[in-house]
């Protein structure tokens, strides 16, 4: 995925995560937020001695973040946003990966599906479009790419939570296969019928964090991923979507 | 009765200091402040009671990072111990407001 990113050379990313209710939680939730402050460091303090992650520093591409806030202003979709806040794992790890030594400005999207209510798989789908859209509409030339963390069936704090490297970690293999049969063919309608909460649930109890890859078929507005598949029990899906003038 | 406090008390058993998360199985005090809190489930928290915890709706990821920074064991010791607790507990609702009465 890192080689892939370095090919298509990109200004910015657009990074997808969700909080894992380290700072945004049931007394003020947003279900899709942008941070457009001028940094973004992370993970939490906690995260680091639980999970022994190192620290990560991003610049933020300010005018990219109310770009797409008021892009998506336009077309419908209010997003909440922020000028202080941290980004924990579900931001840090890819881009621990992904940019090791840093460099790359970002724009942090967060989504909510930690806390219930989470917004319906349509609407995901929704404020993915809306992004492409704004993205691909912007006054500049900067080429941007979209990336986001997320995950299949999966478990945490309940009975079928099993050690990290258990199969465990899969609790259900068949809404797995299922979703990413479906990403794969870019089979929206089937795609939305899939990633019911209550579907979601029943494969394990953290599942809705797939959502966020029914956002980036929304980014993708529709197509099949060229790549879609599970090492472990960590997916990897890609999409190239066509040039759009001096952007892709 | 309150999942909304529950979760709260454990997120603050995540992110406070290992002196709070010590202080917290003598005096839970500052930790339960604002919590709303019954009986039951100040017991079940003080006393780290994983499957009232989890029956009653506790955010699950929440229960089991907070009663493992409580517990300060290792990952695996921890969560096999943690699992066996809720075993035979299923995947209750871990909405806040599941048990919110219509108003009149």
């Amino acid at each position: 995925m890192r080689r892939r990113l370095d090919q298509s050379k990109p200004d910015v990313l657009v990074l997808i995560g969700s909080d894992h209710l380290n700072q945004w939680f049931m007394d003020n939730m947003p279900p899709f937020l942008v941070g457009k402050a001028r940094k973004a460091a992370g993970p939490f303090r906690s995260e680091m001695e639980m999970f022994g992650l190192p620290p990560y520093e991003a610049n933020i591409d300010e005018w990219l973040a109310k770009e797409i806030l008021s892009g998506s202003y336009d077309r419908g979709v209010d997003l909440a946003f922020s000028d202080e806040f941290g980004i924990d794992h579900s931001f840090t790890v890819p881009l621990s990966y992904l940019y090791p030594e840093g460099g790359l400005p970002i724009v942090p999207f967060f989504t909510n599906t930690m806390a219930l209510p989470i917004p319906p798989a349509t609407r995901f789908y929704k404020v993915g479009e809306v992004l492409r859209t704004v993205l691909e509409e912007l006054p500049s030339q900067q080429r941007v790419a979209v990336v986001s963390s997320g995950h299949l069936s999966i478990e945490v704090g309940g009975p079928r939570m099993g050690a990290i490297n258990a199969e465990a970690g899969r609790p259900d293999p068949t809404f797995d296969d299922e979703a990413l049969r479906l990403l794969r063919r870019g089979d929206v309608d089937g795609l939305l019928r899939h990633a019911t909460l209550e579907r979601m649930l029943q494969a394990g109890n953290v599942t809705p964090g797939f959502l966020n890859f029914v956002m980036l078929a929304g980014v993708a507005r529709g197509a099949g991923a060229q790549q879609a598949q599970c090492r472990g029990f960590a997916p990897f899906l890609s999409w190239d979507v066509p040039e759009t003038g001096d952007r892709r | 009765m309150s999942r909304y406090g529950v979760d709260k008390v454990l997120r603050r058993l995540v992110q406070c200091g290992d002196d709070a998360r010590r202080a917290f199985l003598h005096d839970p005090g500052d930790l339960m402040d604002g919590c709303d809190l019954s009986p039951e489930e100040s017991r079940a928290l003080t006393e780290g009671d994983v499957g009232s915890l989890y029956q009653m709706g506790a955010h699950p990821f929440l229960l089991w990072c907070g009663l493992w920074r409580l517990d300060g064991g290792r990952f695996d010791d921890f969560t096999n111990r943690y699992v066996d607790a809720v075993r035979d507990y299923g995947t209750p609702s871990y909405g806040t407001s599941d048990d919110a009465t219509p108003r009149e």
